[in-house]
């Protein structure tokens, strides 16, 4: 049993009365698909064997877009997926933020935010008003002190970009 | 440029797809479908393409070959996702795109057209 039905297995076994359906994919290496269904709500899970799993919930969305949320673990991706047709969320697609709105959304002051980053108030205040003439190292561990990881994208050119391996 | 909503890119996909000659063959409509979709969300998107990219940003990217499943109800046609979507291809070229359903042919048909020979998918 691979990781996709192993999720399958374990979203049945949680929810009484889910249904959960694999697309198998054609090419060896292509990726796997789950629909699971319960009570009318509707979530899709895309496993691509090295990369996780991409989750998307039923909103109504536009051909040719990527799944809302990309998971590493089976475990996090049967969490999410089970809360995610139990209750009554969406997922969601990432938007841009400062990163005063994202300290706020986590709940931090700007004092508490100082005290994880064992740094002055005043030191928080200026990464928020001028995070462009941060280091990334700088980046990395005020993105770890919010629990969130950073990825760096390099445009090339008007139609090419890459994530940079940090 | 000047970036236009999801809604009228994809109105502007199908008609440009529409305009485009039927296509003779599954590689001809594959590479009209690829082709077109990457040319619209490049002037119109405001958002670079990033093959690398997963998770949604914004931009709108066509289906791969290793999103390729089993479909039974027609011999000469192929099955691919995107999320949220089923795109057939037809051997003729023929190309529909549905919402995805659990039983394939119950999904609302977003765009159809039929390949050289004037035949649909579904008519195969």
């Amino acid at each position: 049993m691979n990781q996709i039905e192993a999720i399958k297995r374990a979203v049945e076994r949680s929810l009484i009365g889910a249904t959960a359906s694999i697309d198998k994919p054609i090419k060896p290496g292509g990726a796997w698909m789950l629909d699971a269904a319960f009570r009318k709500r509707v979530v899709n899970v895309e496993w691509r064997r090295h990369r996780g799993f991409g989750i998307s919930s039923g909103r109504p969305r536009g051909f040719g877009e990527g799944p809302d949320e990309v998971l590493k673990g089976a475990r996090a991706a049967v969490k999410r997926v089970v809360e995610l047709l139990a209750g009554s969320a969406e997922t969601a697609a990432p938007e841009e933020v400062t990163l005063k709105e994202l300290r706020a959304r986590r709940r931090l002051s700007q004092s508490d935010f100082a005290r994880r980053l064992h740094v002055s108030q005043a030191a928080v205040s200026e990464l928020e008003n001028n995070l462009s003439r941060s280091k990334v190292s700088t980046l990395l561990r005020v993105m770890r002190a919010l629990g969130a990881k950073l990825e760096v994208h390099a445009v090339v050119s008007e139609s090419r970009a890459f994530r940079l391996k940090l | 440029m000047k970036a236009i909503p999801k809604a009228a890119r994809l109105e502007e996909l199908w008609r440009r797809l529409r305009a485009l000659p039927n296509a003779r063959n599954f590689d001809e409509a594959w590479t009209q479908l690829g082709r077109t979709l990457d040319e619209v969300e490049d002037e119109l998107s405001g958002i670079t393409n990033n093959p690398s990219a997963w998770a949604t940003d914004g931009r709108l990217y066509p289906p791969q070959l290793d999103h390729e499943y089993r479909f039974d109800l027609r011999h000469r046609v192929r099955r691919f996702r995107t999320v949220g979507h089923n795109v057939f291809i037809g051997e003729n070229g023929a190309i529909q795109i549905r919402l995805w359903a659990p039983d394939p042919l119950e999904g609302k048909i977003l765009f159809s057209k039929a390949g050289a020979d004037g035949i649909e998918v579904m008519g195969q």
